[in-house]
């Protein structure tokens, strides 16, 4: 079931991506339609249509009515199949196969063969999610969404707490997931990995559709793209392709746009870009930056990012050829109003939908400093210019320096080794373009000057939200940084495409030999059994101890009931595993104390309690299930009276869940047997 | 390149990755030796925080058992050999925090570097290995069962160089005898495409 379900939405997706590449409504009359023969690019189809189905679920959940979007999506797709097949079959088979043909390309092969690849490998591996903010967020959103038909932002009662994050993702795994009984992991991933191969099918496009020896070369920089980026140091293990987290996601976006937006003015290469491929350009670039803004935060300045490549590169394209023109000065605003447009949209729309559903103001962004988006912003480059500069600025600052050289990002090695190796792409893209070589000249302005702009981005973060610890520490820096590299390098890559496509003699061997260097430098200091490939249940051994420890808990619950959870020593890893495990079963959090220390022992999170005090602590808090973790020796020394069966139930059998009741005249905690289904 | 050329091409290089897996398998079976197994016992290492005469037995661990009595316990021994890999078998009734393994070359301080990451090869029997294929000179050698105070380890010895005996490809071996071939071909393919000239 869990299978058909990703089969469905993949089909869905198909179907709406024919509907778009046949045209039925340009079919009408019977017979063979002389085409003009600049065909449009059907690559970016299934990028722009899964952006698409992602805006309109996303729009529907705001509203409260979720299941009515996937309802509309699905009914599109019967829609689209059926309208396509029935004028097909009324052109006649030449009309057909001269369509069709439109639609068996090397970027259509990537985009569906290498998501349904995945997926397939997905369904035996059956991965779980094993990182923190998968937990504190990313998987158990995903899972709210599932469980509840609804955003995260309607659900009343669940244990997760950032629930003003942006929807996107969590409402692409739903997409995946809508026929399956229960929150599938692995649908989840599998969804992320469909948009994944949507982005790599758009930039394959970029080759043309003859070129399918390039395409798999191609193919591969891609696919290795995400790994090269997320390998910081050997012997790491490598999450890409299973993870719930935005920030490869982000990346992969953000070059996802310019490609799209590259394959739809592809036609200004020749000659001047016609008015309908301007406004398709434009249309579908909008969508992959609105979906962007709805990723997560930063995914307003990428959207910025990519208005500003598409602007450069509309400028060298078309503008130049004509600057006289008012028509061309009206295009080149067109661009900038439009796109800059799109992401204040999304910016704004989820900023809307928050102040409604949560009562919560998007533009305080809650950090240390308690500023707007806008004043730290101001802040920062009144600092950065040196006016009122606090300490804590000019040690991050430093330290943001240092990052650069001195930490490792990719296996092409620092920040600085890593531009090079993407400046080398840039330039080999700049030596065999044939027709606009200012292309490449302007990615290269464009994206160069969005990381400084990224970059100080990061750094006013590390300044004003983070913790003054965190912050100095550059904590996740890699994982921060590698959005913009992982963009920077498949933007270049996109810019080797085109330039491959405008017939260069050495074309096809270079983009060999692009592709097996990164090949060689990934399996010099990656080891398979280290990625996605290489994993098995051992990777999730705890996961899964914790789902049955959790699973006992929810077997009982009723409703009214509010569990808290003993798990000495832990550091919130296990508390937020079992947020996740639960979902929707309530679970106590004082921030910071959900551990028991006792006196005397040395703990990261102290909650005193004594042996008078754990039901007092209960019922105070309106605690009626405890649920246990880890314990130690002198927790079951001090606490095993108030247990009837003396915690015998949880050291010898595993039972984990107790209740509190009041049983011969003082409280005792009753092992919670699993009520008969 | 011709098609019919290309598909004999590309079957002789998969007859050669085939040839080269089974070399590799047989190479493998072959050189199995060099480092020596090695176990190193508990009692032989330097204790820090950790007894091991707890009044009673708890929760499955015997009185026996290694107690940590700070969130610092470790065990230090000094090794002076070869280490290409390492298997530690342990079980603790604080499974929060993972067991961590520090090393020194030279006299030299512990460092947050010279760390060998454990894999968590067998979680149900507690199986922690490593394997390196260079090996590391190892001077001392030291073990944090766990960074919890209180907590019951049962700690077999720790085992250096322990013979493997896996004669399978790794899925990565076989990823790449499956690809490279193909992308041989390729390769070939457009380097005659250019040497002819042809788009």
């Amino acid at each position: 079931m869990a299978f058909a379900s990703f089969l469905m939405m993949w089909l869905a997706v198909i179907s709406l991506c024919l509907l778009f590449a046949v045209r039925p409504w340009t079919l009408k009359k019977a017979g063979l339609i002389q085409e003009n023969t600049a065909e449009p690019s059907t690559a970016s189809l299934p990028l722009v249509v899964l952006c698409g189905m992602i805006l309109t679920a996303c729009t529907a959940g705001c509203f409260g009515l979720l299941q009515i979007g996937v309802g509309i999506i699905l009914a599109a797709a019967l829609g689209a199949l059926l309208w396509t097949g029935y004028a097909l079959y009324q052109a006649g088979p030449d009309a057909a196969k001269q369509r069709m043909r439109g639609c068996l390309t090397p970027a259509w092969c990537v985009a569906f063969g290498g998501s349904l690849l995945l997926a397939l490998f997905l369904a035996w591996q059956q991965p779980m999610p094993t990182q923190w903010d998968e937990f504190s967020f990313w998987a158990t959103a995903a899972k709210v969404v599932k469980n509840n038909d609804a955003l995260y932002t309607m659900v009343a009662q669940t244990n997760l707490e950032a629930r003003s994050y942006p929807a996107a993702l969590p409402v692409l795994s739903y997409l995946f997931q809508w026929i399956a009984p229960a929150f599938t992991p692995w649908l989840m991933y599998a969804a992320y990995g469909t948009l994944y191969f949507a982005v790599f099918g758009a930039m394959v496009g970029l080759l043309g559709k003859e070129n399918v020896r390039g395409a798999v070369f191609a193919a591969l920089s891609c696919v290795l793209a995400p790994i090269a980026i997320e390998s910081w140091y050997p012997q790491q293990t490598l999450v890409a392709y299973t993870t719930a987290y935005a920030d490869l996601m982000l990346g992969l976006l953000t070059a996802g746009g310019c490609a799209v937006w590259m394959l739809a003015s592809r036609g200004n290469t020749n000659g001047s870009l016609t008015g309908h491929d301007y406004g398709v350009a434009l249309f579908q670039t909008a969508l992959v930056i609105l979906t962007l803004g709805l990723t997560k935060d930063v995914g307003l300045p990428l959207g910025l990012v990519v208005m500003f490549v598409c602007l450069l590169d509309h400028f060298a394209c078309d503008f130049l050829r004509n600057p006289k023109d008012a028509k061309a000065w009206a295009r080149l605003f067109g661009v900038l109003l439009v796109l800059t447009a799109a992401a204040a949209i999304s910016y704004l729309g989820w900023a809307a939908h928050m102040g409604t559903a949560l009562g919560i103001d998007r533009s305080d962004t809650g950090g240390s400093a308690q500023m707007g988006t806008i004043e730290m912003v101001i802040c920062g480059i009144q600092e950065l210019l040196g006016i009122n500069r606090s300490e804590k600025f000019a040690a991050v600052l430093s330290a943001m320096l240092g990052a650069f050289r001195g930490v490792r990002v990719s296996v092409f090695g620092n920040g600085l080794r890593t531009i090079l190796a993407i400046g080398l792409i840039l330039v080999l893209a700049f030596w065999l373009e044939q027709k606009n070589k200012r292309r490449v000249v302007c990615y290269g302005l464009a994206s160069g000057l969005g990381f400084v702009g990224y970059y100080f981005f990061q750094l006013i973060c590390y300044v004003y939200v983070f913790s003054e610890a965190d912050g100095l520490g550059l904590v996740s820096y890699e994982r921060y940084m590698s959005t913009y590299y992982l963009f920077w390098l498949l933007g270049a890559l996109c810019v080797l495409f085109c330039a491959v496509r405008s017939g260069h003699r050495f074309a096809g061997v270079s983009l060999v030999a692009v592709s097996l260097a990164v090949l060689l430098l990934c399996s010099r200091s990656v080891q398979i059994h280290n990625t996605f490939l290489g994993r098995n249940e051992t990777a999730w051994y705890t996961e899964s101890l914790i789902q049955a420890r959790a699973d006992q808990a929810s077997a009982v619950a009723q409703p009214g009931d509010k569990v808290l959870l003993i798990s000495q020593w832990d550091d919130s890893a296990r508390w937020y595993r079992y947020a996740y495990a639960l979902e929707s079963v309530p679970l106590y959090h004082a921030r910071g104390d959900n551990t028991i220390v006792l006196p005397g022992t040395d703990g990261n999170y102290p909650l005193t309690l004594s042996a008078d005090t754990i039901d007092d602590f209960m019922q105070k808090n309106g605690c009626t299930l405890l649920l246990l973790d880890v314990v130690d020796y002198d927790f079951w020394n001090e606490f095993r009276r108030l247990f009837t069966d003396e915690m015998e139930g949880f050291l010898q059998n595993g039972q984990a869940v107790y209740r509190l009741e009041a049983a011969d005249g003082m409280a005792r905690f009753v092992p919670e047997k699993e009520a008969a289904r | 390149m011709k098609n019919k050329m290309f598909v004999r091409l590309l079957a002789v290089l998969y007859v050669l990755a085939f040839v080269a897996g089974v070399g590799l398998l047989g190479f493998r079976a072959l050189s199995r030796k060099g480092c020596a197994e090695q176990d190193l016992a508990v009692q032989d290492a330097q204790w820090n925080s950790i007894i091991d005469n707890h009044p009673v037995a708890w929760a499955g661990y015997d009185a026996e058992s290694l107690v940590t009595t700070d969130s610092d316990p470790y065990l230090v021994w000094k090794v002076d050999s070869k280490v290409r890999g390492l298997q530690v078998k342990i079980r603790s009734s604080q499974p929060v925090r993972d067991p961590m393994v520090y090393y020194t070359t030279t006299e030299q301080p512990w460092s947050a570097s010279q760390t060998i990451p454990l894999v968590e090869s067998d979680p149900e029997q507690g199986i922690y290995t490593f394997a390196l294929s260079g090996g590391i000179s190892v001077h001392t050698l030291r073990l944090d069962p766990t960074s919890c105070a209180g907590a019951f380890v049962e700690l077999d010895a720790v085992t250096l160089n322990p013979a493997v005996r896996t004669f399978a490809l790794t899925a990565g071996e076989l990823l790449l005898l499956l690809i490279l071939p193909l992308l041989a071909a390729l390769t070939v393919q457009e380097i005659a495409a250019l040497k002819k000239g042809q788009k």
